[in-house]
């Protein structure tokens, strides 16, 4: 009789398991973001996320739009874009765009975590990224990966700081 | 029916009691942590105890059948007794085998990261786990008895 009663419960018991697992994983299907079923520890985490940062430059992949010195210039006087400089910093430094923030091809990862809460605020925003001049690459480069980061509306100004400077146009320091 | 004695009626209002603390406990630690998983995934993981294939699943399950036990045991049902017994057994091993490793542990219970880890602290949760231990199988042995006086056995 009472090993029956223990039989009963323990049956009672495992079903009760059974169901709170079945409930955990339909709910876990239904989140916005469902947990991977291979517990992925935080470092293999944080991992993942510098990965997506570092070989997001998928510059042929996804080339950006140019535009010319007078349409530059116009966007940094309204304002209404975020102007990217991919310069390294010493460059930066040394003098950028009026406004311009320092995201560099070089140390883009880390750029790229120290302006996250700005960029990801002004997601919806034009951007314009420029490098030191006709010939430099960092420019396309960094557009490329702010568009494979799921930046949409990323350009390239191909003048860059060398044809900003030559027309005298305002510059900062550091 | 018989009127109750004293003692019988000290016996039931203190079953009543563990029933609504303890089941209470359980259910609020089952509803801090289904919203957060990883969370509890983490925690799961420093133990050091399950494989990572189990880890998940643990974290998805668990919430859910703390809030099920408790609500069954509040309700004063014998299994959610015997749920929430067989539970904090199982809390209670885990934490005496990372205090036995010399490794402290975040343990997750209500939402985790409230509290930094420490051996001491790991200790008193171990405590706490057996006295929840004990008042869980004190209800379901307490239940068992009167099921079976109700059926004459």
């Amino acid at each position: 009789m009472r090993y029956a009663q223990y039989a009963g419960d323990a049956v009672a018991l495992a079903a009760l398991a059974v169901f709170s697992l079945a409930v955990g994983l339909a709910i876990n299907h239904f989140r916005a973001e469902p947990m991977p079923m291979l517990y992925q520890t935080q470092e293999q985490r944080l991992a993942a996320q510098l990965d997506k940062l570092i070989h997001a430059p998928a510059f042929e992949v996804t080339p950006a739009d140019f535009i010319g010195l007078g349409q530059f210039r116009s966007i940094v006087n309204s304002g209404s874009a975020v102007i990217i400089d991919a310069r390294a910093e010493p460059f930066y430094n040394d003098g950028h765009v009026p406004g311009a923030l320092n995201l560099s091809r070089e140390d883009f990862a880390r750029d790229y975590q120290r302006l996250s809460s700005v960029l990801a605020r002004d997601r919806g925003k034009q951007i314009v990224v420029y490098c030191s001049g006709q010939d430099c690459h960092d420019s396309r480069m960094v557009a490329s990966a702010l568009l494979s980061l799921g930046f949409r509306r990323v350009e390239v100004f191909t003048g860059g700081f060398e044809a900003w400077s030559r027309a005298g146009m305002p510059v900062s320091r550091k | 029916m018989k009127p109750l004695g004293r003692t019988q009626a000290f016996l039931r209002w203190g079953e009543l009691a563990i029933r609504l603390v303890v089941g209470g406990v359980f259910l609020y630690a089952g509803a801090v942590k289904i919203s957060n998983p990883l969370q509890l995934a983490d925690s799961i993981w420093s133990f050091q105890i399950l494989p990572r294939a189990l880890v998940t699943p643990l974290a998805l399950g668990l919430p859910p059948f703390e809030i099920l036990a408790g609500a069954m045991l509040v309700a004063g049902w014998r299994v959610g007794a015997l749920a929430v017994a067989v539970a904090t057994a199982i809390f209670s091993a885990a934490f005496a085998s990372t205090l036995a490793r010399g490794i402290a542990v975040d343990c997750g219970c209500f939402g985790g990261g409230s509290a930094p880890a420490t051996l001491a602290g790991n200790l008193l949760e171990l405590l706490r786990d057996l006295v929840i231990l004990a008042a869980a199988l004190a209800v379901y042995v307490a239940r068992l008895g009167a099921r079976n006086e109700r059926r004459g056995a």
